[in-house]
């Protein structure tokens, strides 16, 4: 399985990517992507089974990523990894069509407990 | 909420910045908790994260600022490296490091102050070297942690009361 990281920070793709190998993922093959634009190349590049995503980017940012994804037809399963997490953000992801929201900072267990059902259907 | 107005007083942000900032240290950071040393100046070799908190009530910006071989320090941990390696990470990985830093606590912060405003928007983090000091305008805090291994930071909340005075006219 392929997952896609979307983080303009490199130290958080980093930190996505230790606690994907710590809540037992560490098996998947990662791609990454500095922002949303970037993220949509990788995508049709790479045809990954899961993006993980951060909200706030420069040029892109997640929801527009998503969006623009939706809007082409392409049905990757999509979820954030965000600093926030309000009701009203939670909302948004889930209408434009995202299976999960995990706050920052998070640990291997949050992962488990939202990819788990997610990688499994893949 | 306590008789303290957050829109003037740096106090209660500081005190929501510390449990967010005792939160990283046992999640992200992989330790074993913050310790809170008590207040402190702003004195000193500090390069910090800032990131702006802006509501309908307050305008605030929040910090957290370490010496520059503990800013190496926090982005090797992140990236996994030991200490030695660390030192040699080059400047745009530690700003990078000490951002997500702050803009992790911020997204904890907004959640803790969302009581107070829920209309709170975070900024974009950015990072400098020294620390913001009081004015007139800005009333400013700090307090000194300990997120865990030795890692002395100062926790630094500064509040614009011109904002907070201008939302109440």
């Amino acid at each position: 399985m392929k997952i896609l990281i979307v983080d303009d920070s490199k130290v958080m793709r980093s930190i996505v990517k230790r606690t994907l190998r710590q809540a037992g993922f560490g098996s998947h093959e990662v791609v990454e992507a500095g922002n949303g634009a970037e993220g949509l190349e990788r995508v049709a590049e790479h045809t990954p089974d899961l993006v993980l995503c951060d909200w706030n980017m420069p040029e892109m940012n997640g929801i527009e990523m998503l969006q623009e994804l939706r809007g082409a037809g392409n049905e990757v399963k999509f979820g954030f990894v965000t600093s926030e997490g309000t009701a009203e953000m939670h909302q948004v992801a889930m209408d434009a069509g995202a299976l999960f929201l995990i706050t920052k900072p998070f640990t291997a267990d949050d992962f488990e407990e939202k990819l788990s059902p997610v990688l499994a259907a893949a | 909420m306590s008789e303290v107005d957050p829109g003037l007083e740096p106090r209660p942000w500081l005190d929501a910045l510390a449990e967010a900032t005792a939160e990283l240290s046992t999640t992200t950071l992989e330790l074993d908790g913050c310790t809170i040393l008590g207040p402190r100046n702003s004195d000193g070799d500090l390069s910090g994260g800032y990131i702006a908190l802006i509501g309908d009530k307050c305008s605030v910006q929040i910090a957290v600022a370490a010496s520059p071989e503990t800013c190496r320090t926090i982005a090797g941990r992140l990236f996994e490296m030991n200490a030695e390696e660390s030192q040699e990470l080059p400047e745009g990985d530690v700003a990078d490091a000490i951002g997500e830093v702050v803009n992790i606590v911020a997204g904890g912060v907004k959640s803790r102050m969302a009581s107070y405003d829920a209309t709170l928007q975070l900024g974009l983090p950015f990072v400098i070297e020294g620390v913001i000091e009081s004015t007139k305008r800005l009333r400013t805090e700090y307090l000194e942690a300990d997120l865990g291994g030795g890692m002395k930071v100062v926790l630094v909340a500064i509040v614009d009361t011109r904002h907070a005075a201008n939302a109440a006219a």
